[in-house]
């Protein structure tokens, strides 16, 4: 198995969570046979204190643990706004218990003994998953960033403009001549690095939902 | 005339030598008042009259300054070594001494005490007492002057520095030969510590009568006999009797009473025991049921103890009771809920257990699948990484031991647990087995039939074990018929014995039968849809951990028999004693011992 990702710059890591190290060890020699890193925890405790690490990364979480279970684990994650998506297993298929973990964003539920290629395909889908969230992070972010340094009569231009309006409409509706409203327009389209209509229309759709309301 | 004179020297020598004079001296002038005035019969008797008169007088005043002079005489400060603070007055009151340790008590000088002597105030010691005594020293004293009587009187007395002290006045009149009052006598001694200790121990006695009526206890003191000298205010509410009422009545009245409020079927014991502890004097302990004053019986644990003095004799009993109502109800529920929670562990561990002996197993499995896959790939690598193959394939045998010994365990805990075996009455075990599952029966609707053996023998066995054991075939029968026409639906036990050794017990259902009859024995075997397949592996490890066998029957579609052997005698108790918690306990530490690498 191949475990290159393309388009990340950083190398992914496992998080193994398990309270038996046996299983722990044996998981992580899994991962690292196919170049995946890893790195363990004995407890849901020992995540919660811990720094984790700024790269392309997925949990791999027991459910039955001493102290915090694997699924308090996950509802510690989302109220600390880390959204790492998170492979689970258990040592008994509770099917109510799966349908909580995957409707809470789980990517995946898997039952011990689990086969080796299942596994690691859950754990690189998982990872897969967390690089193009973290890319969407971060597109919106650069986007977030260069609308910021529109000014006020291109912003509004934008607004108009992915409202679908024309050059003439716009120059009615500010008030100004459509001579301006050009030259607003071709500012706005090089601050936000858009070459067409469609990517200024992208790079709208990944701002924040307060931008896009207007609420500044 | 002499005569009367002469007798008047008994009144004192000096009164009756003026008399004999004045007795002279009258004769001598009715003799001239004769001469001189002849016709003067009538002169002479008024002369005799007048001199008799006269003599009489003489005879009183002597009489009287005789007195004073007695009284004056004794005035003089004879008392001035008394210890203490002393005084005397006149017999009407008026001070007349005072020694000098009461003048330096009250801190009068001399002067003063003159000017207070000649005030003639016959209350004069007014000033030197606390006014909130003063009422009462008054009138105490004013009866005294009056009649004579002794006076014996306690009041707080100024000292000089202004203090006051508690002191006891007794005074006493002294007369004469007649009887008359000559001078009042007082010492004042100073009782101030004593009050105070008097008023110390009453607070103390007071404080130990409060305590005894507050403690959340009911108390009683008793004769020797089992009169109530004592009973406290807890007891007396608790109970609803009246201090007065209870305790003047006789010893027997009071026995009545209390006996009449203890529990009808507690009466006879509570007797018994009071009047043997009476009779020999042995610490009363009972707990019984009490009535309250609200008409309803409370379990009160009762014990008393008697007082001896020194040579062994009861002088007093003392008894305490405490209402432990709650405490007995809360006791018998706590058993009651024991009772139901061993009963429904009985039937649910085996399940239970299954399932953690399947997680216990699942762990060092899922390292042995995971690390065999590992060790395939580093060793494919390109280029092999055989020093990671090498370490993964030392993990594997690892995780394979560490599986064998879940394995090990499981099995030491049914062939070890020897020691809790004891006779048991199988017919017995069957019967309260089908009590715990009769309401899956009934859920179920299944016809119970039982035929047990009446002249079944005992066999030594552990109770618990069998149980399982028979509450897992009874389930397994009841889960086999789910799709059995309910007017079929019979579940029938039966035991008997097969020969002078061995005794069985058959299971029957009419489910759909058994397919494999044999491997239904074996560990993860299972028919059912959910279950994990642990239930008859484990029964037949306790069956033949007893020395007894299992096996199946079975028509198809006509459901299957179960039976298992047992033998009538108890296999040798030889085998060490196993702690049922090994499994549980080795659970954790497998969960917890990160390295542990093969030897």
């Amino acid at each position: 198995m191949d475990a290159s990702f393309p388009g990340s710059g950083d190398k992914p890591i496992a998080m193994l969570v398990d309270d038996d190290a046996k299983v722990r060890e044996a998981m992580s020699n899994l991962l690292n046979s196919v170049g995946i890193e890893t790195i363990s925890f004995s407890s849901a405790r020992e995540v919660l204190e811990a720094k984790l690490p700024d790269r392309p990364s997925c949990f791999v979480l027991d459910v039955r643990m001493p102290g915090l279970s694997g699924l308090d684990l996950q509802r510690h994650l989302q109220a600390n706004g880390i959204e790492t998506p998170i492979v689970f297993l258990t040592g008994h298929g509770d099917i109510a218990m799966s349908v909580e973990a995957m409707k809470a964003g789980a990517v995946d539920f898997l039952t011990k003994p689990v086969r080796d290629q299942t596994f690691l395909d859950a754990v690189s889908n998982a990872i897969a998953t967390d690089i193009a969230r973290r890319e969407a992070t971060l597109t919106a972010r650069k986007h977030a960033t260069d609308y910021e340094t529109l000014t006020q009569r291109e912003r509004q231009v934008l607004r108009l403009v992915i409202g679908g309006a024309l050059n003439k409409q716009i120059a009615f509706e500010l008030g100004i001549s459509e001579i301006t409203v050009k030259l607003h327009r071709s500012n706005m389209m090089k601050k936000m690095h858009a070459n067409s209509i469609t990517q200024l229309f992208t790079a709208w759709q990944s701002l924040p939902e307060s931008v896009r309301r207007g609420d500044e | 005339m002499i005569a009367v004179a002469a007798a008047c020297i008994c009144f004192g020598w000096k009164a009756g030598l003026l008399a004999i004079v004045m007795a002279g001296f009258a004769a001598a002038a009715i003799e001239t008042a004769s001469d001189t005035i002849g016709a003067g019969g009538w002169l002479r008797v008024a002369v005799f009259v007048a001199s008799a008169f006269g003599l009489w007088l003489v005879v009183q005043l002597f009489r009287v300054v005789s007195f004073y002079e007695q009284v004056y005489r004794n005035a003089q400060p004879t008392m001035e070594d008394i210890p203490g603070l002393g005084w005397s007055c006149y017999p009407d009151g008026r001070m007349r001494f005072v020694n000098p340790k009461a003048l330096e008590f009250v801190g009068l000088t001399v002067e003063e005490m003159k000017k207070l002597m000649e005030a003639g105030d016959t209350a004069w010691w007014q000033p030197f007492v606390h006014p909130d005594d003063l009422e009462r020293s008054l009138a105490l004293w004013k009866h005294s002057l009056s009649s004579g009587e002794p006076l014996i009187d306690e009041q707080r007395v100024r000292r000089h520095d202004g203090t006051y002290r508690w002191f006891r006045d007794s005074a006493v009149a002294s007369r004469d030969e007649h009887g008359r009052i000559t001078a009042w006598y007082g010492t004042t001694v100073d009782i101030d510590d004593q009050r105070k200790a008097e008023a110390a121990l009453r607070e103390s006695e007071q404080q130990l009568r409060q305590l005894i009526d507050t403690v959340p206890a009911l108390i009683w003191c008793a004769t020797p006999d089992g009169k109530p000298s004592y009973l406290n205010q807890p007891l007396l509410r608790w109970t609803g009797m009246s201090q007065s009422g209870e305790t003047t009545g006789t010893a027997s009245q009071f026995a009545a009473t209390i006996i009449e409020a203890v529990h009808p079927d507690d009466q006879p014991s509570f007797q018994a025991a009071l009047s043997q502890s009476f009779k020999s004097g042995d610490p009363f302990m009972l707990k019984y049921r009490l009535r309250r004053a609200d008409g309803n019986y409370r379990w009160i644990d009762g014990k008393a103890e008697p007082l001896r003095d020194t040579d062994g004799r009861i002088l007093q009993w003392y008894g305490v009771c405490l209402d432990i109502h709650d405490e007995m109800q809360a006791q018998e529920a706590a058993r009651l809920a024991d009772e139901r929670l061993a009963r429904a562990l009985r039937a649910a561990s085996l399940s239970e257990m299954s399932v953690s002996i399947a997680h216990e197993l699942n762990q060092p499995l899922q390292a042995v699948v995971a690390n065999a896959n590992a060790f395939q790939r580093w060793l494919r690598a390109n280029p092999p990484n055989f020093e990671r193959a090498s370490r993964t394939a030392e993990w594997i045998i690892r995780d394979v031991d560490a599986a064998a010994d879940v394995v090990n365990r499981i099995r030491a805990l049914f062939t070890q647990a020897g020691n809790s075996r004891q006779p048991i009455q199988l017919n017995t075990v069957i019967n309260e087995t089908c009590e715990l599952v009769s309401d899956k029966l009934q859920a179920g609707k299944i016809r119970l039939e039982i035929d047990l053996d009446p002249a079944l023998p005992s066999v030594g066995a552990d109770r618990v074990q069998i149980e399982q054991v028979v509450i897992n075939l009874v389930r397994n029968a009841i889960e086999a018929m789910q799709e059995t026409p309910v007017h079929a639906r019979i579940l029938r036990i039966a035991t008997r014995l097969r020969n002078s050794e061995m005794l069985e017990v058959a299971v029957s259902d009419r489910g759909h039968g058994i397919d494999d009859s044999d491997r239904i024995f074996e560990a993860f075997f299972t028919t059912k849809k959910d279950g994990i397949g642990m239930g008859l592996a484990i029964c037949r490890s306790v069956i033949e951990a007893h020395g007894g066998r299992v096996w199946a029957e079975s028509a198809p579609g006509r459901g299957a028999t179960v039976t298992f052997s047992l033998p009538v005698q108890s296999p040798e108790r030889d085998r060490e004693p196993i702690d049922v918690g090994t499994l549980v306990a080795s659970k954790v530490q497998t969960g917890h011992e990160p390295e542990r690498l093969p030897v």
